[in-house]
């Protein structure tokens, strides 16, 4: 390389140039001494940059703050991510291998805590951990079918009880109760009907072979295991109540108290009334016969677990008392119109009958409502469908649908009329229509950093959420641009300082000058900006700084070097150096006040041969000069200094 | 393929924000109490940058160049603190929460950033070129990736970066003296 080229020494510092450019700057920097300086302030430059002092915050601290960070933004333990990814078929070289598969992100271990002796009063026992069941609401309507599927159990299907909670609106509507039971008596009927051959079904399924052991489940208990039909030993017994049941016919719905769970104390009498008897001894307890160990003895831990409890269904099947009254209650349910606490539904009315079939035969994940009682609507681009449409909606269409006719036929008496009936029909029907989800979306605009080797990533958003972020926004944008109306706030006084600072600028170039000693010697003001050459100004027209003390010296490269340490604060002052005709320089600064003292015990020396203050108010020096030079103006801060730079 | 491709392909997988946190915490406190010269500045600046990406890591993403990623929001944040200083806009002042730093840090963990002559001499540069001398020479960052962070191209940021060379020997000259 043969002509000097500075801008490519920093690429070359850098190790950025290609080895043919790097080879030509180098055997260039041997041959050129400017270049080299130049090299050498560059990577002085550099190194003294990388020298500055870091922070050094511990990793302990920063992992605490990273829990929190993640546990804010929800975001997944990266630690593993970052582990050097599986090796290849011909695995990594050794180098790598040392070095990339060490164990990275590596929590440090927190500091053993020493042992403490326990506080008077609290080594009692230890706390037991405080558990909280989960509350379980109770099932709706729509939910008891799905709930009524009968469990698995070892000794046929037994029934789910956990619905025949009495829940607390039952009490509520009585009367609406009795009214629906009273109407569906054929129905309850029938459904006991099909429960008890459903009963007689399962009982036929008892003596089937029993399944593997891994497959039943936990071990029953051992008066579980005696009374189970069909296990080697276990009695033979037959239904006695069948003789005692009332003939089929219409049956008297039992008043909801009687399914009422009992209580615990009386779930075992209840058991053994409804267990057979074995032959002659059909007082005793069968349990008692079948040599439950400890039921005689009045052991609770051997006590069949209460109907009620849903977790452990009972192993017997239930009375038909029971399965009457569930039924009933189902059946009550369905009839009995949701009951509202302060205006909200406690849960969904139940559908017609047409409805509910329909809706059995929606697939699973898709709300049955959706599809029941109407037709459905599909959507246009949005591939989902919207909820059915109601007949307010109807009502609304033909509203609207009317309307049009009207305009279209201008006739005036019945476009009034049919107005006033479109407007009290159109807000409930299209109120009543909207949809519940918002079926249709689109992409939006992602950052350019957001996206991985797969690819971009699309996100979206509903449509609806764009025009309501605008509207968001113009609102903020009013409410803003009202506070900012009415309240203060800083450009204005901003620009206004701006403006005296301008203003007084112009009068630092403008306004008379006190005329100086030597009348060959006009001073920058009084004779006008013509008068001085070379004019330099620094500063952004502050006040009130005062000269502490001055100082100078020749610096590098012959540079003669004034140094004026200044004390004040807020904006510097405004600064003039400039060179008059008679070869004097003046130093104008109308916001730096200076001590004579302090201007008496400078010595003049280099190119300046006297210095004198002129006038009384602000700097003002007149600067002899032994020969014309060149100069800069500059100030620096920490301390402020204002720094005149006299070249050769 | 060489051990050395093997290596930089490694490094250059995109980092998880553990280890970004981990491991430029410190760098982009200390960058950004560079830029703005203040340290409290420097803590809240610092880590609002890193909820700022952290958004980017939400739903098991990831964001492409993380680290420039990083180093722009920085400096987005201390140009406009530099710009404005403490003063808030009215959106800030109505809807900012004030939350307390998560952070924590003693004294001595930042002496390192105690105010000195190159510090002053930065001071005295614009803030693009102290910006681009502060991502390639103090925080390390390659010529790609501090284009990338500043906003600018490379070969931009190749210039503004000897420029910025020159005038902070000058200043350093200067204040030394």
């Amino acid at each position: 390389m043969v002509k000097c080229q500075p801008r490519a020494l920093t690429p070359y510092l850098d190790g950025e140039l290609s080895p043919d450019v790097a080879r030509q700057v180098e055997e260039h920097l041997r041959t050129c001494p400017s270049c080299g300086a130049v090299f050498d302030e560059v990577t002085n430059a550099a190194d003294r940059v990388r020298q500055l002092g870091r922070a050094k915050i511990p990793e302990a601290q920063l992992w605490s703050a990273l829990d929190d960070f993640k546990a804010r933004y929800q975001l997944e333990d990266g630690a593993e991510s970052d582990r050097i990814p599986p090796a290849p078929q011909h695995g990594w070289p050794p180098a790598v291998t040392e070095e990339a598969q060490r164990p990275f992100l590596v929590r440090p271990e927190p500091e053993p805590q020493q042992p403490t002796l326990p506080a008077m009063g609290s080594a009692t026992a230890p706390e037991l951990p405080l558990v909280e069941s989960p509350l379980v609401e109770d099932p709706t309507p729509a939910e008891l079918p799905a709930a009524e599927a009968p469990a698995p159990a070892v000794a046929g299907p037994v029934p789910d009880f956990s619905h025949t909670l009495t829940p607390p609106w039952m009490a509520l509507r009585p009367e609406e109760i009795d009214a629906a039971a009273d109407e569906e008596a054929p129905e309850i009927e029938a459904a006991i009907a099909r429960l008890q051959a459903e009963e007689d079904e399962a009982d036929a399924q008892a003596t089937a072979p029993m399944p593997p052991e891994e497959l039943r489940g936990p071990t029953p208990a051992p008066w579980f295991a005696a009374w189970t039909p069909g296990r080697p030993g276990a009695p033979e017994w037959t239904d006695q109540d069948d003789a005692t049941e009332p003939a089929p016919g219409p049956v008297e719905p039992p008043a909801p108290t009687a399914i009422e769970p009992p209580a615990p104390s009386n779930a075992p009498a209840a058991r053994s009334d409804q267990a057979p008897a074995p032959d002659d001894e059909a007082s005793a307890s069968p349990l008692e016969h079948m040599g439950a160990p400890g039921f005689q003895a009045g052991g609770i831990d051997e006590l069949p677990p209460p109907i009620w409890v849903s977790e452990q269904a009972s192993p017997s099947a239930p009375s038909d008392e029971v399965l009457a009254a569930v039924e009933k209650m189902r059946r009550q349910l369905d009839r009995v119109p949701a009951p509202t606490t302060s205006g909200r539904r406690l849960w969904r009315r139940s559908q017609p009958a047409a409805a509910s079939d329909a809706a059995e035969t929606v697939p699973a994940g898709r709300p049955a409502e959706d599809f029941a009682a109407g037709s459905d609507v599909a959507v246009a681009g949005g591939g989902r469908r919207l909820p059915a449409v109601t007949p307010a909606l109807a009502t609304a269409a033909a509203a609207l649908r009317r309307w049009l006719d009207v305009a279209a036929d201008n006739s005036r008496g019945a476009w009034t009329t049919l107005q006033r009936q479109s407007r009290a029909a159109l807000p409930q029907g299209l109120f009543a229509a909207l949809p519940r989800r918002l079926p249709i979306s689109r992409p939006s605009r992602e950052d350019e950093f957001e996206g991985g080797t797969e690819g971009r990533r699309r996100t979206r958003v509903p449509v609806i959420a764009i025009p309501a972020a605008i509207g968001g926004l113009l609102a903020l944008g009013l409410i803003a641009v009202g506070l900012f109306v009415l309240l203060p706030h800083h450009p204005k006084s901003t620009s206004v300082s701006h403006r005296s600072a301008a203003a007084s600028h112009a009068s630092v170039a403008t306004a008379p000058q006190p005329a100086p000693s030597h009348a060959s010697a006009p001073t920058p003001a009084a004779t006008g900006a013509p008068s001085l050459q070379q004019v330099s100004t620094a500063g952004q027209g502050g006040s009130g700084y005062q000269v502490l003390g001055m100082r100078a010296a020749l610096h590098t490269d012959g540079v003669y070097r004034l140094v004026f340490d200044l004390q004040g604060a807020g904006p510097r002052p405004t600064v003039t150096l400039g060179r008059a005709a008679d070869g004097s320089y003046y130093l104008v600064a109308p916001g730096i006040t200076i001590d004579p003292a302090v201007l008496a015990r400078w010595a003049p020396g280099g190119p300046v041969s006297s210095v004198a203050q002129q006038g009384s108010s602000g700097l003002q020096l007149r600067l002899g000069m032994t020969r014309p030079v060149s100069y800069s103006l500059i100030y620096l801060s920490a301390p402020t200094r204002l720094v005149i730079d006299f070249g050769s | 393929m060489n051990e050395l491709s093997m290596v930089l392909a490694v490094s250059q997988a995109t980092p998880s924000f553990d280890s970004l946190f981990l491991t430029e915490f410190n760098q982009i406190f200390g960058y950004v109490q560079r830029l703005v010269g203040d340290l409290a500045a420097a803590h809240r600046l610092t880590e609002e940058s890193f909820h700022q990406l952290a958004r980017y890591y939400r739903k098991g993403r990831k964001p492409i160049e993380a680290r420039a990623l990083l180093y722009l929001i920085a400096t987005q944040r201390a140009r406009e603190q530099a710009r404005k200083g403490d003063k808030r806009s009215l959106v800030q002042r109505l809807f900012a929460r004030g939350e307390a730093p998560l952070v924590e840090f003693a004294a001595e963990d930042t002496r390192g950033l105690a105010t000195d002559t190159s510090q002053r001499a930065l001071s005295t540069l614009e803030f693009g070129s102290r910006v681009v001398l502060l991502l390639h020479d103090y925080c390390g960052l390659s010529y790609s990736e501090t284009a990338r962070a500043a906003g600018i191209g490379k070969s931009a940021a190749a210039r503004e970066l000897d420029r910025a060379r020159h005038e902070f020997k000058q200043a350093y000259d200067y204040i030394k003296f």
